[in-house]
């Protein structure tokens, strides 16, 4: 893959949607330090941001909370 | 001393980095119900979506201490860590492999948090930003949501929709470069027209 077609992968890297051999390439090159390909990664995270949001939350159980603070406690 | 309640998520992270647990509960407080939210999306099992979300705070308390302190989302690496974990507890499930990159996982690193500051406008905007979603095409919208919510890879969707893996991973394609753009627009300026 060259550079400027790797606009339009960054966000099914972040997903974990390519195939190997394309993720590879696109670790490959962000290891090289592109400026412009970082700048672009962080647009994908806004565009995946986006598309994970759930038209509503969800209520949480008081339990939850309390379980996850007492795992915590204990750290 | 500022009243959690009006501190930002990042300014409660660096406190949580400190080991206030009152600050790491209010964040806790506020992201939870929508990771909760995305990760029913994903397990429909209530105690399971519920797990992951402990877990994805689990590693955030963990990695406080490493976080970047300027200018990266604390929500944007919340919501994307629950949905690997969402998505490769599901996949383990249906006996898939996790999803990733070839090395590591593509969120190892923070190179592509967003600013806070850009996911605050994504939240003020987002009633507008849901329009822009509506106005990809059925088919498009369905494939994406296969993506992000089953975590099904280009080759398994084409596989899925019985569809050449060339077509389907230009659909995908399209799809986030039109999003992108229009969300780039939203972001940049209210006079977009959406």
């Amino acid at each position: 893959m060259v550079c400027q077609y790797l606009e339009d992968t960054f966000e099914l890297y972040l997903l974990g949607a390519l195939s190997r051999d394309d993720s590879a390439s696109v670790e490959s090159h962000l290891g090289t330090g592109c400026a412009t390909c970082r700048e672009q990664l962080r647009d994908a995270g806004l565009t995946v941001y986006l598309l994970c949001q759930p038209a509503k939350p969800a209520r949480l159980n008081p339990k939850q909370k309390s379980h996850l603070f007492h795992r915590l406690r204990e750290k | 001393m500022t009243a959690l309640e009006e501190q930002s998520h990042e300014a409660l992270a660096t406190r949580a980095a400190e080991r206030d647990l009152g600050a790491f509960a209010e964040l806790y407080g506020r992201l939870a119900p929508g990771l909760l939210g995305m990760a029913l999306r994903i397990l429909p099992d209530h105690a399971a979506a519920a797990g992951i979300v402990e877990q994805a705070f689990v590693l955030f308390w963990n990695e406080t201490r490493r976080f970047p302190r300027d200018g990266a989302s604390v929500a944007a690496w919340l919501s994307l860590t629950a949905r690997q974990i969402a998505v490769n507890t599901r996949r383990s499930r249906l006996r898939l492999p996790a999803v990733s990159g070839s090395k590591t996982s593509p969120l190892g690193d923070y190179a592509w948090l967003p600013h806070p500051e850009e996911i605050a406008r994504i939240e003020e905007r987002r009633e507008l930003l849901r329009k822009v979603l509506h106005q990809l095409p059925k088919d498009q919208r369905d494939a994406l949501e296969l993506v992000v919510f089953e975590g099904l890879t280009e080759e398994e969707l084409a596989a899925r929709l019985g569809e050449p893996l060339g077509r389907v991973r230009s659909g995908l394609r399209a799809s986030m470069r039109f999003l992108r753009h229009r969300l780039r627009a939203v972001l940049g300026t209210w006079s977009a027209n959406i």
